[in-house]
């Protein structure tokens, strides 16, 4: 399988006008196409911010986080967040004044694709992930929470990338839904041949990953490989 | 696709938009109108700080009263009058005190008599009074008490030729006039008398001869102190051999050389001012500009000979604008006006006769016209013939040729002062500390304070309506933003995630934000400027002022039509609303909303900066 991302001796302190604090220390790991990972820990271990960097949000204060080999310092982070690295949340984070369809449609329209094939696509990454049409022109405020997570997926997937992450995807979902999910985030590893790195609580959601990496006070170890 | 999703975010919160519109709107319209009115009380205030004048007169006023008496021949009695006594005469210097501020002035005007030269100073069908100079003896031994017949000599000099000899003198205002002998020759001064029913009471003439002032001085120093002479005004001397020799004697022909050469009391006075303002009759418009122009601070400063004449003085002359008008100034009245009338001696201390000391060629800049009303007292109206001259333009001093001098008076002393009740009070709290008593000064400003009052306050209601606007604004700017900017931390971070860039971002928000903003800005100065624009044509219904004390009337007349000017004079009232200025300023309101609007751009700027420095995912990831 092929490296996408690489993380080397990757530290990250916050530091504020007072204190300073190591939220990661000395991170060292990769992730692959085709496989889902899963990062386990207590709050406040580090996981979201690892996964802040992962997204190219921030850079680390020190070591080098590489996708296919280009750092990502050096990288235009908004293009790879565009067309590369897709984010969804625990709390689904979609635009409650758009539709359903706008939604989905929007990070294509921001990759100027016409709206017309954005519009067909979004259709078929909203079948792909079961939702049915008659909801493509509701707002997220009137779906189910299920709903709105395939909804926030369908949206992750159709910016066209190759690295989906996941930051608590299946917190605010009931176990039936929450097993609908899980089973979305492996096909897409599996199938789509995304590297899905999802930060989770939840040990379902970590039985169903690939690879298990476990985060204690900002230090990165193998759980299961 | 920013701008579309932003107004998409817009059109799917109307409320909230809508409210956003409205408010805005409703804040801005306050400004504006706020901002709009406080402009135009400004302007207004300016305008007529430059229309209105400010001036006071200054007035010696009496010690005390005194009874008078004159003797009536014909009623065999007095009649009698109150003089007013002054005490020692004070100097206009008084009035120099530091922090006074005067505009022009303070003057002690003199009017000075110009030698008449070819110049026609009355119509052809109008006559002169009779005035004489003889040689006389009664026909008999008399007391002229009532009419008594003299026989006339010799003519030294008269008016009008004397052809009828005997003629009747009376002493008629003497009670115990003295004895003439038929033996003797006297020479008299003799004016034409009255008509008065002699008849009823047994004598025969019904026309006599009175005395008048034989040869006198009243001549002063530059103070204003008289010089001593011997020349008394007595009307008749006994006619002795040699007599023509004596002082008396040459002061007798001195005054018949006077009487020939103003011929016959034809001179015309000419006014030297610092300020036609501080004349009264064109203060009041009572005269007012018919052609040319009035002095220009050029002429005052610089004392160019530049003078303003009677339209009947030009008519009579065929003088236009631009003509030349030769003035030879022989001496200075500083005790009255010309339209008061002299009091002053036509002779020298020395029983000489004034000689010119000022004679040079004026340019008619102005003509102008005098009209009906005016104060009712005369001694501010104007002479028909009275010429005005910059005070400046007199390059000799008059200090020898001081005819008479007097207490300061209204329609001789006056100065200007700047407009509005603060220059007033404080201009008399600085008069009451200098201490001078006996002298009385009057402010004329033609209802300015009044006017000023209403404007001001009208400035005043403006700038709170400018401040609650303001405030009003701001606040909602704020609210606004908060709720349009700061609220939407969240959909910024997701935005964020899904790879916008930060001036995407920004974009995004700014947009919908800019658009209610500029479209509630616009609204809101247009609605504004209605409202300023009915306050101000309200105001203008309810307030009206009389300009006969600005000197703005002439400036309006210009301004109108000439048939709107006629009606205006036919009106006979003065009050010229369109003296206000109305119309608001579009540039005031555009100011404001553009204020408004770059406030909104600020505040939202600072809104985005802060959304921006959120760290995304911390963001998303507390759950909501």
């Amino acid at each position: 399988m092929e490296k996408i991302i690489e993380a080397v001796n990757v530290t990250y302190i916050y530091q504020t006008k007072y204190q300073k604090t190591k939220a990661l220390s000395e991170v060292n790991c990769s992730f692959e196409r085709g496989k889902m990972y899963a990062i386990t820990g207590k709050s406040g271990s580090g996981k979201s911010t690892f996964l802040s960097l992962l997204a190219g949000l921030d850079v680390p204060t020190e070591g080098m986080l590489t996708v296919e080999g280009e750092d990502m310092r050096k990288m235009n982070r908004d293009a790879y967040r565009l067309n590369r690295a897709s984010v969804i949340y625990q709390a689904f984070h979609l635009f409650p004044l758009l539709t359903v369809m706008e939604n989905v449609m929007f990070p294509m329209e921001l990759q100027h694709i016409p709206s017309k094939v954005a519009k067909a696509k979004a259709r078929e990454y909203l079948d792909k992930v079961g939702l049915p049409e008659t909801l493509y022109k509701k707002r997220p405020g009137m779906i189910s929470g299920g709903e709105q997570q395939r909804v926030a997926i369908a949206r992750a997937v159709a910016a066209g990338g190759e690295i989906l992450l996941a930051d608590e995807p299946t917190g605010n979902l009931d176990s039936q839904n929450e097993k609908v999910i899980v089973e979305l985030l492996c096909k897409l590893a599996h199938e789509d041949n995304y590297a899905v790195i999802v930060v989770t609580h939840n040990d379902a959601v970590a039985a169903a990953a690939d690879v298990v990496y476990g985060m204690t006070d900002g230090v990165l170890s193998v759980v299961r490989g | 696709m920013m701008i579309r999703n932003s107004l998409t975010r817009l059109v799917r919160t109307p409320v909230k938009t809508a409210l956003f519109f409205l408010l805005l709107s409703f804040t801005v319209a306050l400004f504006c109108a706020g901002g709009s009115l406080w402009k135009l009380s400004g302007d207004n205030l300016r305008r007529f700080e430059e229309i209105f004048v400010t001036i006071g007169t200054v007035e010696q006023t009496p010690e005390r009263t005194q009874q008078g008496a004159v003797w009536y021949a014909d009623e065999e009695d007095f009649r009698y009058f109150n003089r007013a006594v002054y005490g020692e005469t004070i100097s206009s210097d008084v009035l120099d005190f530091v922090g006074a501020g005067y505009l022009s002035g303070p003057e002690q005007r003199a009017y000075y008599e110009a030698l008449p030269f070819n110049y026609k100073l009355k119509e052809d069908n109008e006559g002169m009074p009779q005035a004489m100079i003889i040689e006389a003896s009664p026909l008999e031994d008399c007391v002229p008490a009532g009419p008594v017949k003299i026989e006339v000599k010799r003519v030294l000099c008269s008016t009008y030729p004397v052809n009828d000899s005997p003629i009747y003198l009376c002493d008629h205002n003497t009670r115990y006039p003295q004895t003439l002998y038929a033996d003797r020759t006297y020479l008299m001064a003799l004016a034409d008398g009255w008509t008065h029913e002699w008849e009823e009471k047994g004598a025969a003439a019904i026309f006599e001869y009175v005395p008048m002032d034989g040869p006198r001085s009243t001549q002063t120093d530059a103070d204003g102190k008289r010089l001593p002479t011997d020349l008394e005004g007595t009307w008749i001397e006994e006619l002795t051999p040699g007599f023509y020799e004596t002082e008396r004697g040459k002061a007798w022909l001195t005054l018949c050389q006077d009487f020939e050469l103003q011929h016959w009391f034809q001179t015309f006075p000419v006014t030297a001012t610092q300020d036609l303002n501080l004349i009264m009759a064109f203060y009041t418009k009572q005269a007012y500009l018919s052609q040319g122009a009035f002095f220009s601070k050029e002429d005052y400063e610089q004392g160019n000979k530049v003078c303003l004449i009677s339209d009947r003085f030009a008519r009579r002359n065929k003088l236009q604008v631009g003509d030349s008008l030769h003035l030879a100034l022989r001496y200075a009245n500083y005790a009255a006006s010309p339209g008061r009338g002299g009091g002053e001696a036509r002779l020298n201390a020395e029983g000489g006769i004034y000689e010119p000391f000022e004679e040079s060629d004026y340019r008619i800049k102005g003509i102008y016209e005098v009209g009906v009303g005016g104060d009712g007292d005369w001694g501010y109206t104007i002479d028909r013939n009275e010429v005005f001259i910059p005070k400046t333009s007199i390059k000799n001093s008059d200090e020898h040729n001081i005819a008479l001098h007097g207490p300061m008076k209204g329609y001789t002393t006056a100065f200007r002062i700047p407009n509005g009740t603060e220059s007033m009070e404080n201009f008399k709290k600085l008069w009451e500390a200098q201490g001078v008593d006996h002298v009385e000064i009057t402010f004329y400003d033609g209802g300015y304070n009044k006017l000023e009052g209403g404007l001001k306050n009208m400035q005043t209601m403006s700038a709170v309506l400018l401040a609650v606007g303001a405030v009003s604004v701001v606040c909602m700017v704020i609210f606004f933003c908060h709720l349009f900017i700061a609220k939407q931390k969240k959909w910024t971070a997701i935005e964020r995630c899904l790879g916008m860039t930060k001036g995407q971002c920004a974009s995004a928000l700014l947009a919908g934000v800019l658009t209610v903003a500029l479209a509630g800005s616009a609204a809101g100065g247009f609605a504004g400027q209605l409202i300023a624009g009915s306050a101000a044509a309200q105001m203008t219904s309810t307030e009206t002022f009389d300009t006969r004390f600005s000197n703005g009337e002439v400036q309006f007349n210009r301004e109108r039509s000439e048939e709107e000017a006629v009606d205006g004079k036919a009106e006979g009232s003065g009050m010229l609303q369109s003296a206000y200025l109305t119309e608001t300023d579009w540039r005031t309101a555009g100011l404001c909303s553009s204020l408004v609007f770059l406030f909104t751009v600020g505040m939202a700027l600072s809104g985005i900066y802060r959304n921006l420095r959120e760290e995304p995912l911390a963001l998303l990831s507390e759950s909501d």
